[in-house]
């Protein structure tokens, strides 16, 4: 069987969603022909092909990291910053971060977070 | 003693004379008669002399005027040479004594620039090692703020770590997420 790369994979798995099938179902074969491939180890770039592929096409997911809860306000502010047609947030809370907040988007990523702050401060060190 | 003999006989001869006959020598005190006697007695001593005691003496006088003569040569001779000789040891002695100056002065100037040349290099040599030391010391220092540095560094950051860990709750982050989005932008 040819190797179908995964960008197609994604392409495939977009274009599902765009014609409304259900989620559940794209991803079961997604995962039954990399279970068949034996491409178990790809699942995660192949997600993120499917993000970048969405990315493209205007939606963007965004993974949120904080160390509390976010609020709306918040959550529109990161809207306003991604600036796409479509946003989705993936908020996870993370307390070891202290503070701030990072933002992993297709293609781009911010890191806020204190601790991130304090990593680069350890790192001026001679 | 044969001289005194022949001399007895001539004055008892004369005596006889003298006494026989008085005329103008007796008159004036000479007997002639005595006085050829003696003449006579007075010339065999004299070739008595001359041919048996001048030649042997004028022998040895000759023989000891050559010995002195002799001598006295090879004194002068001696002298001579000593006096060369003196001159000889002389000239090497004021040769030996320059020669000697001239090694001590050869010596005195491979001293003083053996002194000269020893201390220039433990001159050069401390100098090396004050150098070196001071390097040592430089590296050292710098080494030591580094250490200090980044001990500090580590400090801070776990001090702030602590002391906003407490100190940041949901409002505080809040705004600090709105901070840095601003800043993002």
């Amino acid at each position: 069987m040819d190797k179908i790369s995964r960008r197609k994979l994604a392409r495939y798995a977009v274009d599902g969603v765009e014609a409304g099938r259900k989620l559940n179902d794209i991803v079961a074969e997604l995962a039954a022909y990399l279970q068949d491939s034996r491409r178990q180890r790809e699942a995660d770039l192949v997600a993120r092909a499917i993000e970048d592929e969405l990315a493209a096409r205007g939606t963007v997911i965004a993974h949120v990291t904080s160390a509390h809860a976010l609020s709306a306000s918040m959550k529109d502010a990161i809207k306003q910053l991604v600036d796409a047609r479509e946003i989705h947030i993936n908020e996870t809370v993370d307390p070891s971060v202290i503070g701030g907040v990072r933002i992993e988007t297709p293609g781009r990523s911010l890191d806020a977070t204190i601790k991130r702050k304090l990593l680069t401060l350890r790192q001026a060190k001679m | 003693m044969m001289n005194t003999t022949v001399n007895t006989m001539f004055t008892q001869f004369a005596a006889e004379a003298t006494h026989a006959e008085g005329n103008l020598f007796t008159s004036i005190g000479i007997d002639w008669r005595l006085l050829i006697l003696q003449t006579i007695a007075f010339l065999i001593l004299l070739w008595f002399l001359k041919r048996y005691v001048y030649p042997p003496l004028m022998q040895m006088l000759d023989k000891r005027d050559e010995t002195m003569r002799a001598a006295y040569q090879a004194a002068k001779e001696a002298e001579q040479k000593a006096a060369g000789t003196k001159d000889e040891v002389e000239a090497m002695l004021k040769q030996a004594r320059l020669e000697a100056k001239d090694i001590v002065t050869t010596a005195k100037e491979e001293a003083n620039a053996m002194v000269a040349s020893a201390e220039s290099k433990s001159k050069s040599q401390a100098e090396a090692l004050l150098a070196s030391a001071q390097a040592d010391i430089e590296k050292e220092v710098i080494a030591a703020k580094k250490e200090l540095h980044n001990e500090t560094i580590d400090l801070v950051a776990a001090a702030t770590e602590k002391v906003v860990g407490h100190a940041v709750d949901a409002k505080v982050d809040d705004k600090v997420i709105a901070a840095s989005l601003k800043e993002a932008k």
